[in-house]
């Protein structure tokens, strides 16, 4: 009776790991599990690049739990058997010391590598290889909504964007009138942020049709859980037959709807414009921009040393051309 | 008229809300409940005199972790606010709107980060730092004061907005600009938010740097720094940290609140502001302020677990260099924190590898914690349950960080549920079970007796378990794509299971503090049964266990010349245990001590700047000036005050020492 | 510095029974150190915005046609010859002669005085054509670069009233003449930093 009850304790304690790991299992299992089911290049190679990377943490932490669990048990004040073993003198020698600094430096060095690669691979700036020309969609985070613009089709769109499959899309974001907002569609890509007076770029890639939830995923006030959208993939026949719909489209985005779009508002519902306003995009980036708005004489002078008109403000022409923006203006420090 | 008196106060600023009045009222009674009871107790003179105006440490300590522990409750309050509106607004609005939300969340973390962990640190470092170099004192009494009433002032004002304004901020508890600007929030509670910041910020420069300075200046002759005990040592870098990190703060602060008051444009979207150096600012503060969290921890753990398997600390040289690694890097990788602001490849890769450094020295500790208890003989008093529970905890938020300082792997989880478990993972499992068990630890140093030992390790387990169920769902919740801060989410993302799990994870944890909070009230009913007589009840190794429990207010009659490391453990070997000596009672060698005086100085400039940071807040002139002056002519009386010791004489402490023994 | 403090307390000061007080203001003197240097962290925030901003100007003027070059020289005249006759009242201070310490610690307040109304009034010519501190992300972190300085300027005035009071109605004590060593090392301080300004701010604005 007694030896059961001994054994309940530590059973329960068993049952209980497993059931949660079970529990877990399934909750990754399951698709709502965005992260582990990617439908694109970059998200995949995001994925499989956390994979590599708890991997290198297990060769090391693994052992370490089980030492420790080891120790903890043998070496118990109550263990009389490893008593005599007692050694209050006892300390890990410069040999040891040295074993303990150069085996997680070796993984570390391992994974400098892989990061390293990766984060150069997995560059948002970077363009993806594919023998398609791809398709370029400009994105305005608005107060708290998503506007896409489709300069090459003309159209555009509020919190819904569609894509062709197996095409890269070549996002630009920017920001207009929003604080710091965060483009995410996990199913595809890590976030970007998006940002007033800026452009950052973002590749994506959808392997087949599908439909993805897309987010703003950095707090940006009152209307931040709802700014949600949803991006679809298609054939690219489909897309063009919508392209062609949308055209049909009864609503324009011109100078003064998008002053009304402009005004804060929450949960918009999805809008399609028939058409967009040439250089509309641009025109809301070079709205943050300090020369854009000289009226005197004297500006003139110090547009040779604007440095941030250089480097990455004006750099909507040219970020598909390798040229990274970097738009730290930090660097100095 | 109007202005000038009230500012932008108005009658709106009255609670109006049901959060608030009932905060203001739960306040108020709180408030009247203390003063009739001070005032039929007949203690107003006793709590002045002997606490609010004390220079002592000891006290000062004491009163830290007193204040800290009122701010817990406060945050975790927060806590169940938001986990409540989670389980619930699916589909819907939830019972919170969207700005109450974000004001609870931004308010738990400021009062996490600010009052309750640094001042659960700062109360202990005043008790045993002191004690373990072999000090009688810090090197600024005064200062110390301050630090304690600024910080306490601080805390006030973060709270005030209930009464007051009824608004704080809705931006994230690092009021991220330009969401922070004038722009995006034009009411009163960014400001609350900043000055709140700037009073307990300064306080803990102040704070900081008093400790560097003792700990240089202060210790026990013979103390060389290579024979320091290890919480002296991470205290000491969490200082170092404190004294280069928090100027950052206070002038990033600063300058958010220049753009909000006299419409600068430092961060502002417009006008050739730069938002991103708000980011990059606010996280060379922000990051190293993590290893101020966890630092002091990390020697507070050290200390346990060679005291509990009563054994010396295995490599302690090399623990030391450690801690001092993870110093100097810790400024080095604050860019890790907005991978996805777009910085190229080369900079975010340097920063994400920088950041992977940071776990071979952490590594080296853990692996030295582990070898620490190999060939010893383990003791499972409650702060080992603690200890070990945090290593587990420690390795898991060492796995989840790699995700983290992995560029293209964080554009994934960044703002992200992942990326809440990961850091609620480290301050937490390092920080808060820390306190816990350094609390536990030195609690018969700090009231005479021990806590209560099953009800500690019930509450450690209620705390284990309640840590894993309600932060595994966070880690799953990430990966569904869950960003953090929303207060509603559509039913088809499937999160709810997962939030509501959370939520249970809370409850659990919340059964551990009530379990905590009756283990102090039993622990103070059976104070006779685990008094601490000799002084040293867990058969410790470092300078504070030679002392009585409690020390007297002079900490040492004498102070101890040391020879080595673990002094105190060597002593006992010696057989010179200076309370068992026979001779001790007529230890005739005692010299006179001088001790600082109490002063009110510290609780005068602290109202002052408390009154000015009010007034700034809501825009009123002549609090302000009255503030402004009030703090300098404070000052300027304090500095022509050449008389802030007494002497006590040798005699008087003859006196004190033999009554103690004979008693 | 710390040997230049203990050789001038051991002038005739009295020292209490333990002896602790020349280590106590050695102690004050190292703990002051630490300040400036976290006071320092401060400046090199601003000095960094400042120079992340430099150029935001948006379409307002930049330094160069700001900066009116004469009057800066004549402040950074006055603050340099302000820290070299801080020194020689340091020098009476440490002599114990009370006329002579007060009378340069008052030149030193003149010439104080004389940089400040200077910064003040380019500020209000600033002001008044309309390039205020809300023109341009550059003009303020220009504005809050150097009332930063300024507004420490102002409070080594303050002390510097009350460190002539005390030199006048006091004895030269330890405590006391390691408080007029702080107040010595804080205005240094602050002409180190004024150079750094100069440097940065007003010859960078100038010639770049």
């Amino acid at each position: 009776m007694k030896r059961i009850k001994s054994i309940i304790g530590p059973l329960t304690i068993i049952l209980a790991i497993l059931l949660s790991v079970l529990a877990i299992f399934f909750v990754l299992k399951n698709d709502n599990t965005l992260l582990i089911h990617p439908k694109g290049p970059i998200a995949r190679e995001e994925f499989h690049l956390m994979i590599t990377n708890i991997l290198h943490m297990l060769i090391i932490i693994g052992p370490t739990y089980i030492l420790l669990f080891m120790v903890v048990w043998k070496y118990r004040a109550k263990n009389l058997k490893a008593e005599t073993e007692y050694d209050p003198e006892k300390s890990i020698g410069i040999f040891g010391q040295l074993i303990f600094w150069t085996v997680p430096s070796i993984i570390v060095a391992s994974m400098a590598i892989i990061t390293w690669n990766a984060t150069h691979e997995l560059d948002p700036y970077r363009p993806l290889k594919s023998d398609i020309t791809p398709i370029r969609i400009q994105v305005v985070a608005l107060n708290w909504k998503w506007l896409f613009i489709y300069p090459q089709q003309g159209i555009a769109t509020v919190n819904f964007v569609q894509f062709p499959q197996s095409t890269p899309v070549h996002f630009s974001l920017a920001a207009d009138g929003a604080p710091m907002n965060s483009f995410w569609i996990p199913q595809l890509a890590g976030q970007i942020n998006s940002m007033a007076g800026m452009v950052t770029p973002l590749y994506v890639m959808a392997d087949g049709p599908g439909v993805y939830a897309g987010r703003v995923a950095e707090i940006n006030g009152p209307g931040y859980s709802d700014m949600t959208f949803v991006a679809k993939s298609t054939s690219k026949s489909d897309f063009d037959s919508w392209v062609t719909s949308v055209k049909q489209s009864p609503h324009q985005l011109t100078d003064r709807t998008y002053n009304e779009l402009f005004t804060p508002s929450e949960n918009n519902p999805v809008t399609l414009y028939s058409y967009v306003e040439k250089d509309l995009f641009n025109k809301i980036v070079l709205k943050y921009m300090p020369y854009m708005h000289s009226n005197s004489n004297n500006n003139s002078k110090n547009k040779s040393n604007n440095n941030k008109m250089d480097h990455h403000h004006m750099d909507h022409p040219m970020d598909h051309t390798m040229d990274h923006p970097m738009n730290h203006h930090m660097d100095s420090q | 008229m109007k202005n000038f008196i009230f500012g932008k106060l108005t009658l709106d600023a009255i609670p109006h809300l049901w959060y608030t009045i009932a905060a203001t009222v739960s306040i108020i009674i709180m408030m009247v409940v203390s003063v009739l009871f001070l005032t039929k107790t007949k203690r107003w003179g006793w709590l002045w005199h002997e606490w609010l105006t004390s220079t002592d440490p000891k006290k000062i300590g004491t009163m830290y972790l007193i204040f800290a522990a009122l701010m817990f409750f406060r945050g975790l309050i927060d806590v169940g606010m938001v986990w409540l509106q989670q389980s619930i607004a699916v589909n819907s609005k939830g019972y919170l709107s969207a700005d109450h939300f974000q004001q609870i969340f931004t308010a738990h973390g400021d009062i996490m980060v600010f009052f309750v962990t640094m001042g659960i640190f700062f109360g202990l470092m005043n008790w045993i730092i002191p004690l373990q170099i072999g000090a009688r004192d810090l090197a600024y009494p005064f200062v110390n004061s301050l630090g304690l009433w600024l910080t306490v002032a601080g805390g006030i004002l973060i709270n005030l907005f209930f009464i007051i304004g009824g608004d704080f901020a809705n931006t994230g508890w690092l009021a991220t600009a330009p969401l922070s600007e004038l722009e995006f929030n034009p009411s009163a509670g960014v400001d609350y938010l900043i000055w709140s910041l700037q009073l307990s910020g300064l306080g803990s420069l102040l704070a900081g740097i008093n400790f560097i300075v003792t700990i240089i200046k202060e210790r026990a002759p013979g103390m060389t720094l290579m024979k320091m005990p290890l919480f002296v040592w991470t205290s000491f870098f969490g200082m170092l940290l404190i004294i280069t990190a928090f100027p950052v703060l206070t002038a990033t602060t600063l300058l958010l609140w220049l753009d909000r008051f006299f419409g600068m444009h430092f961060f502002t979207n417009n006008f050739g502001g730069n938002p991103m150096m708000y980011f990059n600012l606010i996280w060379m503060w922000g990051h190293p302020e993590v290893y101020i969290l966890v630092l002091p921890a990390f020697g507070m753990y050290s200390e346990i677990v060679a005291t509990f398997s009563q054994k010396k600390i295995s490599g302690y040289t090399s623990m030391v260099l450690a801690g001092f690694t993870i110093t100097v890097l810790s400024y080095l990788v604050w860019l890790h924190h907005f991978f996805t602001m777009g910085a190229g490849p080369e900079v975010n890769s340097f920063f994400g590898i920088v950041t992977m450094l940071i776990a071979i020295p952490s590594g080296v500790q853990v692996f030295n914690w582990i070898f620490t208890m190999y060939k010893g003989k383990i003791i499972f008093a409650s702060p080992m349950y603690w200890f070990i529970g945090f290593v587990a905890i420690f390795m898991l938020g060492g796995i989840t960080g790699v995700f983290m300082a992995s560029p293209p792997a964080d554009f994934q989880v960044h703002n992200s549920l992942f990326l809440v478990a990961h850091f609620h993972t480290m301050i937490v499992g390092v920080a808060l079970f820390g306190s816990f068990a350094g609390i536990t630890y030195w609690f018969p140093k700090i009231m005479g007796f021990k806590l209560n030992e099953k009800l500690g390790i019930r509450a450690f387990w209620f705390w284990l378990i309640g840590f894993f169920v309600s932060f595994v769902p966070l880690y799953l919740l990430g990966f569904m794509g869950a960003p953090r801060r929303i207060d509603r989410y559509d039913a088809s993302t499937g999160w709810q299971p997962l939030y509501i799990t959370a939520m249970v994870g809370f409850v659990i944890i919340c059964g551990g503090v009530i379990i905590q909070v009756y283990q102090f009230i039993v622990s103070i009913r059976d104070r006779k049964q685990n008094l601490d007589t000799t002084g040293d009840p867990w058969n410790g190794r470092t300078l504070e266990w030679s002392t009585p429990s409690p020390p007297p207010h002079y900490n040492f009659a004498i102070i101890p010349t040391v020879t080595s490391r673990d002094e105190f453990w060597q002593m006992k070997k010696r057989g010179e245990h200076p309370q068992l000596q026979k001779e001790y009672k007529e230890y005739k060698e005692y010299k006179d001590i001088v001790l600082p005086k109490n002063t009110a100085m510290g609780i005068y400039i602290s109202g002052f700047a408390f009154l000015f940071s009010f007034a700034v807040v809501w825009h009123i002139l002549w609090p302000a000036v009255i503030g402004l002056i009030g703090t300098i002519v404070c000052m300027i009386i304090l500095s022509f005050d050449e008389h802030r010791e007494y002497v006590l004489t040798a005699a008087e402490i003859a006196k004190i020492e033999a009554s103690r023994v004979q008693g | 510095m710390k040997d230049n403090l203990n050789l001038n307390l051991n002038v005739n000061v009295k020292v209490n029974a333990t002896g602790e007080v020349a280590e106590e203001e050695d102690i004050k003197a190292f703990g002051f150190w630490i300040y400036l240097m976290t006071d320092l962290i401060i400046f090199a925030v601003l000095f960094a915005t400042f120079c992340v901003l430099r150029n935001s100007t948006f379409g307002g003027p930049s330094g160069r046609e700001l900066f009116h070059m004469p009057s800066v020289l004549a402040e950074t005249l006055a603050l340099l010859i302000s820290s070299f006759t801080c020194s020689l009242a340091m020098i009476e201070v440490h002599q114990q002669r009370k006329i002579p310490a007060i009378a340069w610690f008052a030149v030193t307040f003149i010439l104080g005085a004389i940089f400040l109304s200077l910064e003040v009034s380019e500020f209000f010519e600033l002001i008044d054509k309309g390039n205020n501190w809300q023109r341009s992300a550059f003009l303020s972190s220009f504005f809050t670069l150097v009332a930063t300085h300024g507004l420490h300027i102002f409070i080594g005035l303050l002390w510097m009233i009350c460190a002539m009071f005390r030199i006048w109605f006091r004895p030269f004590s330890a405590f006391h003449i390691s408080n007029l060593f702080r107040l010595a090392l804080f205005w240094h301080f602050l002409d180190l930093v004024w150079i750094f300004i100069f440097t940065v701010v007003y010859g960078m604005g100038h010639l770049l």
